[in-house]
């Protein structure tokens, strides 16, 4: 455990942060636009990097990760905005808008803006989710100008028509059709969703329902962009081959000049606390029975997480948790069993799925992983199991930091999500602190019979 | 130009560090070819232990023996149950998993530095002492049985499965890695000793270890967990020649009540030595292979027809394959099919423009750093050269042979290449609402109705 802190959760580092400091001050004399460039603090990586988290005049975050093991860059832009910030009637939106921005500015058409990218070698994609937008390009090095001009063009300067709109409405629902409506376990995930956040925007589909996409118009996008895409939402995530200083003259000077827009708050009422367990069985064109259960959890800024994320490990994730054991191995009930424990800003999921062998049935499965949960708020875990889903937790850790996209996607993701990057730096020894009483006592308060809803699919023809 | 430069520069300093510069052949530690790619940053060693006996080789009528037998590996040893093995496994944090692949099977996994020895102690015994015991066997082979099963909820995976089916005719090539149910209903424990037996000797295995571990640990690792396998000689076979046919032939899965269709089309294709190698991926990329390229701009961009369109290009040892894939609402499955013929017909006749060709050059040559960019990335490349049996030079060459490509060398290959005229085509979705259609498509020769909830295929039926 000393170990692991030395390699990963390191200290902020002094001559680092005396460096940075001076570093911002240097940009904020260099690009005066972006002033004041301020340095928010930084954190040790690895053995002999520092991660420095800046911000400019205009509310932009940066966070750098100088990395020179190969010739490569990851540049991430983060927008505070997903479908929780949707409205019932406008699901999809915030979806729809990110495809939207890949069809060009005022500076570089539709056709230009993915070949430049392409023809640079770039990977571009982008990911929305419930509370945050994300687009990224996977660059080789000396790209970082390219990425940094054409992100900060389409900020501000996104050209959008109706023919664009109806064409790329029709590519969502599409991707709808594809995710969703002939994928049971997509009809099953929204279905489930719905349940557990009955009010809460949470509960809407983050691709939209099929009618709302229909009626989405020109003008609901403008003012989407207008509300939610300007720099005081935004965090860029520089990750790799490219000096930290260099890197942040680019962005100064790229998003120097963007006036800061205020984002109006988004503070949806949390959900009631369930009190009794729900259930709905879907007929699917599925081979066997399956299940997918749920309960409300905590958000990600919650302590707490971590307990929950060490009972998914003791009950499911792996070939030695108990329900996989009960129900793969030893029973012949099912034939895979799954785990996660999904945290958000606001709230969170402890979410299960079972996949049944052929004939068997799904509630008798749902009835062990009750009776297993209930044992665990019982008994806690034992000292073996608790050691073991630790280290499993710590080598996935270690996993989501193979490349320099990952390692820039975990960034952003630990500061959208948790509000701090450097959470992701104490996520080891967090997860090693956590004891077997704090893992009895979650389970015992959340995850219980009457919070449960789950969603059944059971072979049939007719969909929904 | 100079911008270049660098980029060149440095993954050459990374082919130098991966030892893909380096000697033609792989070092061997006590008769087992080694792969090694050594990098600090990520506290974690990636290991895999290849065995050059895929599904290519399966006897007919036992397809899925060499994935089954894989899968078996981690069934239980002579000092050790399966639910031991997974607990010594997951108590470390660690993984092992076994895979089966047309040419060979593999058992990989990863572990944090601090536990290499006790991780070492595992796989040595998983890959030398298996004993496929009955009771597991059954088990496993049920487990099996229910993934070919449940091929059936998810349409991308139809279409992938019995697109090769439908392509290949029986060839090993087209088989299923996992085997067919009847075939793996057929297989006893019996089989997968044998299979160890006739294929796990020192010749015939390749170990990559790749991330946290140095040159001297990779090869006592090495040592250690193949100290107990018998010596013997790599043994390779030809595969039988790539079938041929005249004509457009379809088959739709019949899956009830679809909105949507997954459409997969192509034929077989060329091998990694063949000189129209790098000719044909450039000339594909700006076909098919970018968001840019011509089919997504076609059936994406202007009209909004499916989510997403693309064009592969898989070389194999004697053979690969062309596959076009996209997933179109019902009403626009056989417009967007006739519009992929169009475009074929018209790539073959006319060919590239020169500006597709400088872009898509210029894509695959920049984006090469990424194929180095981790350990495992570069053992991976290693490994391909191995099995595979790529080109000397390969990757060594591939920004610089990339940049040689001519837009009349490109169009000359994809005239050679790309065979509109004589296609395979897979539709999942409702047949009712397609079939009629596709009858109706120029050149179709045949349209054939499987039911998505059956296995075989007319001709692999004894």
């Amino acid at each position: 455990m000393i170990l692991l802190s030395a390699l990963l959760a390191g200290n902020e580092s002094v001559a680092e942060t005396r460096d940075f400091e001076a570093m911002a001050k240097g940009v904020s004399e260099e690009v005066p636009a972006a002033a004041p460039v301020r340095f928010l603090g930084s954190v040790r990586f690895g053995k002999d990097k520092d991660i420095g988290q800046f911000e400019l005049g205009n509310g932009l975050r940066i966070i750098l990760l100088e990395d020179h093991s190969a010739p490569v860059l990851s540049y991430q832009t983060w927008y505070g905005v997903g479908s929780r910030f949707e409205k019932r009637g406008k699901t999809g939106i915030a979806h729809l808008f990110e495809h939207l921005m890949f069809k060009g500015t005022e500076n570089y058409p539709h056709d230009v803006f993915d070949r430049i990218f392409e023809e640079a070698g770039a990977q571009v994609n982008a990911a929305t989710w419930l509370d945050w937008t994300f687009y990224f390009e996977n660059l080789p090095a000396g790209q970082l100008e390219l990425a940094a001009r054409l992100e900060a063009d389409r900020m501000v300067r996104l050209v959008l028509n109706q023919a664009q709109l109806d064409s790329e409405r029709d590519v969502v629902k599409n991707e709808r059709r594809f995710r969703v409506d002939n994928d049971p376990d997509g009809i099953m995930d929204e279905t489930l969703l719905a349940m557990v956040f009955p009010t809460h925007p949470y509960g809407m589909p983050t691709i939209g329902y099929m009618e709302d996409i229909d009626n989405l118009t020109l003008d609901d996008c403008l003012t989407f962009y207008r509300t939610y895409y300007s720099p005081g939402n935004a965090t860029l995530v520089i990750v790799g081959d490219v000096g930290a200083r260099e890197s942040l003259v680019t962005v100064a000077k790229q998003y120097g000049s963007i006036p800061r827009v205020e984002i109006p708050p988004s503070n949806p009422a949390p959900e009631k606390v369930q009190t009794k367990a729900m259930e709905k069985t879907l007929k699917l064109p599925v081979a066997s029975e399956k299940a997918r259960m749920a309960w409300r959890a905590v958000p990600a800024t919650d302590n707490d997480v971590h307990a929950l994320d060490l009972a998914n490990e003791v009950l499911f994730s792996n070939e030695s948790s108990r329900v996989y054991r009960i129900l793969v191995e030893d029973k012949g009930l099912a034939s895979d069993v799954d785990g996660a424990m999904e945290a958000f800003r606001l709230d969170g999921l402890f979410v299960v799925d079972l996949v049944m062998n052929a004939g068997k049935k799904a509630d008798e499965a749902v009835e062990v992983v009750l009776s297993e949960m209930e044992r665990l708020a019982r008994e806690g875990p034992t000292e073996v199991e608790l050691a073991r889903a630790k280290n499993h937790m710590e080598a996935a850790f270690q996993r989501s930091l193979a490349s320099v996209g990952s390692r820039a996607t975990q960034l952003g993701m630990y500061e959208l999500t948790a509000g701090d990057f450097r959470g992701m730096f104490t996520f080891v020894d967090q997860i090693r602190s956590v004891t077997a009483a704090d893992v009895k006592r979650m389970v015992g308060k959340l995850l219980v019979r009457d919070r449960v809803n789950i969603v059944y699919g059971k072979p049939g023809k007719n969909g929904r | 130009m100079n911008k270049k430069m660098p980029i060149l520069f440095l993954s050459f300093y990374l082919l130098m560090a991966s030892g893909l510069l380096m000697a033609k052949e792989l070092p061997v530690v006590d008769g087992v070819r080694l792969i090694h790619a050594e990098n600090h940053d990520v506290k974690m060693v990636f290991v895999e232990v290849a065995i050059e006996a895929g599904s290519v080789l399966d006897p007919k009528g036992k397809e899925g023996l060499a994935s089954l037998s894989a899968r078996m590996f981690l069934r239980g040893t002579d000092q050790r149950t399966y639910q031991e093995i997974m607990d010594e496994v997951n108590d470390l944090g660690a993984s092992l998993d076994s895979s089966g692949h047309k040419e060979f099977i593999a058992l990989a996994g990863d572990f944090m530095p601090r536990y290499l020895d006790r991780y070492a102690a595992i796989m040595a015994d998983v890959l030398t002492n298996p004993v496929f015991p009955d009771k597991e066997f059954e088990h496993e082979r049920s487990l099996v049985l229910e993934d070919l099963l449940n091929v059936r909820n998810d349409d991308a995976d139809l279409a992938r499965y019995f697109f090769a089916r439908f392509l290949y005719q029986g060839h090993p090539l087209g088989r299923p890695n996992v085997g067919y149910s009847t075939s793996v209903a057929s297989l006893k424990a019996s089989d997968c000793r044998g299979f160890y037996k006739k294929n796990v000797r020192k010749g015939n295995l390749v170990v990559v270890l790749a991330g946290a571990i140095d040159e001297k640990a990779a090869k006592d690792f090495v040592k250690k967990i193949t100290a107990g396998i018998p010596a013997g000689p790599r043994v390779r076979t030809d595969l039988p020649p790539a079938p041929k046919w005249k004509g457009i032939r379809v088959m739709v899965v019949d899956k009830p009540e679809r909105t949507q269709t997954q459409v997969l089309l192509g034929h077989p294709s060329l091998n990694w030595r063949s000189p129209d190698l790098f000719p044909l991926l450039v000339g594909n990329t700006a076909f098919g292979g970018t968001f840019t390229s011509r089919l997504m701009q076609e059936i994406r961009e202007k009209r909004g027809w499916s989510y997403g369109a693309s064009s592969f290009i898989t070389a194999g040892r004697e053979f690969g394959t062309l596959a076009i894939r996209f997933f179109p609402a019902n009403k626009d499955t056989v417009p967007a099919i006739r519009l992929t013929l169009d475009l074929l017909n018209d790539l073959v006749d006319k060919g590239l423009t020169d500006e597709e060709t400088g872009y898509a050059r210029n894509h695959i040559a920049n984006q090469f750093p990424f194929r180095l960019e981790t350990a495992r990335k570069r053992a991976a490349e290693q490994l391909a050269d191995e099995i595979y049996g790529r080109p000397d030079g390969y990757i060594r060459d591939y920004v610089a042979t990339v940049r040689k490509q001519t837009t009349k060398g490109i169009n000359a290959a994809l005239a050679r290449w790309f065979q509109p005229d004589d296609l395979a085509v897979v539709v999942v979705g409702t047949a009712k609402d397609l079939v009629g259609d596709l009858e109706k498509i120029p050149g179709v020769t045949s349209v054939v109705v499987h039911p998505f909830d059956k296995d075989q295929l007319a001709n692999e039926r004894k």
